[in-house]
């Protein structure tokens, strides 16, 4: 508005003026309906049709549901950066006023986890309203000299096909450099459905798929033969103890692998490093978050409603089809089990970045 | 599994169904029609209204728009030489000539009957390989995708016109240019300057309209002609001029119908170079093929046959396999989660209904489409004759915003003007624009490929059967068009 006539300025005047005073009106808020006429939106980072798009577009009308008549809830895609830019987008530029919801996955805390410059969100300024558990299956081509745990542990000719060191692959690779495999791990597919593919082409022989994968593409090859099943990576629970993934409760957990092979319990900053990759990229996998400076009667209202949502019958049938059958964690909850992840003593930060920097060459 | 067929089609010739399948239809033509915005886009907005919905109609609503993209998507290509979405591009080389010398509705008719018959072909091809799509999948490791790759880059050469020297220079900077952001298999980002929109590198649809669409109409607009030069058929007589040029040339249509199914089948390859690949192949390998680049029909033909076909094929590995092989297929994988249906061995045993529904789908949605676009395609080839300074500033508003669906940020739009206007300059300079755009488009490719060859296989995958039988295949186009070209400078 560069303008040299001052009428011309007038109407513009009046739209701040009339900008201002909603935002007033805006800033008090019933107590007891906290939300009654406004819209909240859920940043999705990723584009239409991703895992964290279908999450979000399946629980955005049953929370819209359980907020209460007079609210509506919209998922808004922003994209950028492999899903860096929609936590900036949130954590700079929205106003914490509880009205806009975060959505995010292993792709927004694993790079926040090991410092990537890019990264301007902190997920300590976040509030935890829902999150939920994935989980992930180790198996093995019988193309190999492995037939069960204790043979892999002594296996030469393993070769493990990822997609990048810094992704969710960093839970297998920690995973292997703890069990001390002798495995060659060729990294750069173009995502976890192609790795499989080299699996079962006989370019790698090692592999893993997240929960819906594996029961979807892997289970057959298991019936068939031609894979094997070895270990799941294991959830996290609430006391921080890594249990059998309840997907898959027959096969022994990450844990029982490393007692298997190395004969003791596993201690000390690579387990700790372990732990807080498979939080970051698996027991903590999709969150929805809100800023936690936001109005508390809002967040409190967030959180019944998606409590409400996680024990809905009709939402809980479609995500047993999206994340798999696991369970959610609630509000704090949710928090308390993310915030394993994201408080890595230094110990373990440096066995992590030895681990990336020495094994795959990559210097962060 | 023909029982299962018929039951499919009966599924598919319900009310209901069928109108979601017109209703994709009717979204898929306006997606295509707007150029820079394709399947993808088209797919997206969809998404959203598929959950709760019964899924055979969620399907038929999804195919359909999937399906005829590539129909619609021509009448940007051939009348503006704007590619309507990626599949598109190639048609802008001879299908543009040919609206210049006014012939805009012959192109179109012949267009759409070769989309048509292409993804008809297309869906009939991936119904026939079904049984043994498996094994053929898999028999494309890194070294064989490198390789399909390397003959992608090959039809550089026929891209070029006489100044193969210069093409190759535009090829290597498309490659660089796909450089561009995260590195595929370290957490590396390249030439990004520390600027967050380039973190994913320069999205294909700006680069696509940045090259094609802005020195266009820059030059429309100095000139300040009509993009028809001459005077203009009329309509009706060319429809049918356009149907028996494709008749005429048949065997082109089902070659690069194959063709297309074939590069939409291998995962990884990337389906947006296809119309350029059986461009280039039909420009090789046809007899006195001089005239492609100055309105050859058969410039249009081929690559509107297989970019319908390209479908069907990339659909292959997303129902067996769960990798997408184009941008559309990738937003299909995420309505069949949605959807509760999970990609892999079982869509060819429990799920079987679903994956014939889908090919059903795709063969009737083809046939609509083609019948929607001939009954408009008189209509709108009158914008040819409209003067470029009335059509431009509408062209533009239309074009950021089909740049600006590629991301949505500011980033598209300075992106777009940045590479247009270097674009305008480097086409006045006469360098061939269409090699920066295939190196573009293989950059990723071969990059990932040869990275995990090397890593995987030493240098002994050199010697792999499929590596020296594309390998063989890429000299021998090669050769073959060295050859059509010297023998025309000899004319």
């Amino acid at each position: 508005m560069t303008s040299e006539n001052p009428r011309a300025r007038l109407p513009v005047l009046l739209l701040a003026a009339a900008a201002i005073a909603g935002c007033q009106a805006g800033g008090e808020i019933d107590e007891a309906a906290p939300f009654v006429g406004e819209t909240v939106e859920m940043i999705v980072p990723f584009r239409e049709g991703g895992g964290s798009d279908a999450y979000a577009r399946a629980i955005a009308p049953y929370l819209q549901k359980h907020l209460g008549s007079g609210v509506q809830v919209r998922v808004q895609n922003v994209l950028g950066a492999s899903g860096i830019q929609g936590g900036n987008e949130f954590a700079l530029r929205r106003r914490p006023d509880g009205l806009t919801l975060f959505v995010t996955s292993g792709s927004n805390s694993l790079p926040y986890l090991l410092g990537e410059p890019a990264v301007r969100y902190d997920f300590n300024d976040f509030a935890g309203i829902l999150g939920s558990p994935a989980g992930g299956v180790v198996y093995v081509s019988p193309s190999t000299a492995v037939r069960d745990l204790a043979s892999l542990c002594r296996a030469s000719d393993l070769i493990y096909g990822g997609v990048s060191p810094t992704g969710l692959d960093m839970v297998p690779l920690v995973a292997f450099a703890l069990l001390d495999l002798d495995v060659q791990s060729i990294l750069g597919y173009q995502g976890k459905g192609a790795a499989r593919v080299a699996f079962e082409q006989g370019e790698t022989n090692l592999d893993y798929q997240t929960s819906p994968a594996y029961l979807a593409s892997v289970a057959p090859l298991v019936d068939e033969g031609t894979a094997l099943p070895m270990f799941t990576f294991g959830q996290v629970d609430e006391s921080g103890e890594v249990v059998r993934d309840p997907v898959f409760p027959e096969l022994p957990s990450f844990r029982e692998a490393y007692v298997t092979c190395v004969g003791r319990e596993p201690a000390g900053p690579g387990w700790d490093a372990y732990k807080a990759v498979l939080v970051a990229g698996f027991s903590a996998q999709k969150n929805i978050w809100t800023h936690s400076d936001a109005p508390p009667a809002r967040i409190e209202a967030l959180r019944t409603a998606a409590a409400a949502a996680a024990a809905d019958p009709e939402f809980l049938s479609l995500a047993a089809e999206l994340l798999g059958g696991y369970g959610f964690f609630l509000g704090p909850e949710a928090e308390v089990v993310f915030r394993r992840a994201t408080s890595l003593d230094a110990a373990s930060r440096e066995w992590l970045l030895g681990l990336l920097r020495d094994r795959h060459g990559v210097s962060l | 599994m023909i029982e299962a067929a018929f039951a499919a089609l009966g599924t598919l010739f319900t009310p209901s169904t069928l109108s979601f399948v017109l209703l994709g239809v009717g979204v898929g033509l306006m997606v295509g029609i707007l150029p820079g915005l394709g399947g993808t886009v088209g797919m997206s907005l969809a998404l959203p209204f598929i959950f709760g919905m019964d899924p055979d109609q969620a399907i038929a609503l999804l195919i359909g728009i999937a399906a005829v993209v590539h129909t619609a998507d021509t009448f940007p290509s051939v009348l503006l030489g704007v590619p309507g979405s990626s599949g598109s591009q190639a048609t802008i080389m001879d299908g543009y000539p040919l609206a210049r010398q006014g012939q805009a509705s012959r192109a179109l008719a012949a267009a759409f009957f070769a989309s048509m018959a292409g993804g008809v072909i297309g869906a009939v091809c991936i119904f026939l390989v079904l049984p043994v799509a498996r094994p053929m999948v898999l028999a494309f490791g890194s070294p064989e995708l490198l390789m399909l790759a390397v003959l992608g880059l090959s039809m550089v050469g026929i891209l070029s016109g006489d100044r193969p020297a210069r093409g190759m220079v535009m090829a290597a900077s498309g490659l660089l240019l796909g450089a561009v952001g995260a590195a595929p298999a370290t957490p590396f980002y390249r030439f990004t300057a520390g600027n967050l929109y380039l973190y994913d590198g320069i999205p294909l649809a700006v680069l696509a309209l940045g090259l094609f669409a802005l020195p266009e109409i820059l030059d429309l607009l100095a000139k300040g002609e009509r993009i028809a030069t001459e005077g203009t058929q009329p309509a009706r007589g060319s429809v049918l001029q356009g149907l028996k040029d494709v008749l005429a040339s048949k065997w082109l249509v089902v070659r690069s119908a194959v063709l297309g199914v074939g590069v939409g089948f291998i995962p990884g390859l990337g389906g947006s170079v296809v119309d350029w690949i059986s461009y280039g192949v039909a420009a090789r390998t046809s007899r006195d093929s001089e005239g492609f680049g100055s309105g050859d029909i058969r410039g249009v033909i081929a690559p509107e046959s297989s970019n319908n076909a390209k479908e069907g094929g990339a659909l292959i590995p997303t129902l067996l396999f769960g990798i997408p092989g184009s941008g559309a297929t990738a937003v299909l994988l995420g309505g069949f989660v949605v959807l509760g249906l999970q990609p892999g061995p079982r869509m060819l045993t429990d799920n079987l209904d679903v994956t014939l529904l889908i090919i059903w789908t795709l063969a009737l949605a083809n046939v609509f489409g083609t019948l929607a676009c001939l009954s408009v395609s008189g209509l709108v080839a009158r914008l040819a004759r409209v003067p470029a300074a009335r059509l431009a500033p509408f062209l533009l508003v239309i074009m950021l915003v089909g740049a600006y669906q590629s991301t949505r940020s500011w980033g598209d739009l300075i992106a777009f003007l940045v590479i247009g206007t270097l674009a305008w300059f480097l086409r006045r300079a006469d360098y061939p624009l269409p090699p920066l755009l295939i190196g573009f488009v293989l950059s990723t490719s071969v990059e990932r490929n040869l990275f995990l060859s090397v890593e995987r296989y030493g240098w002994s995958w050199l010697g792999h059967p499929g590596v020296l039988v594309i390998t063989a295949m890429t000299v021998a186009l090669t050769w073959g068009s060295m050859r059509v070209s010297k023998r025309a400078e000899q004319r």
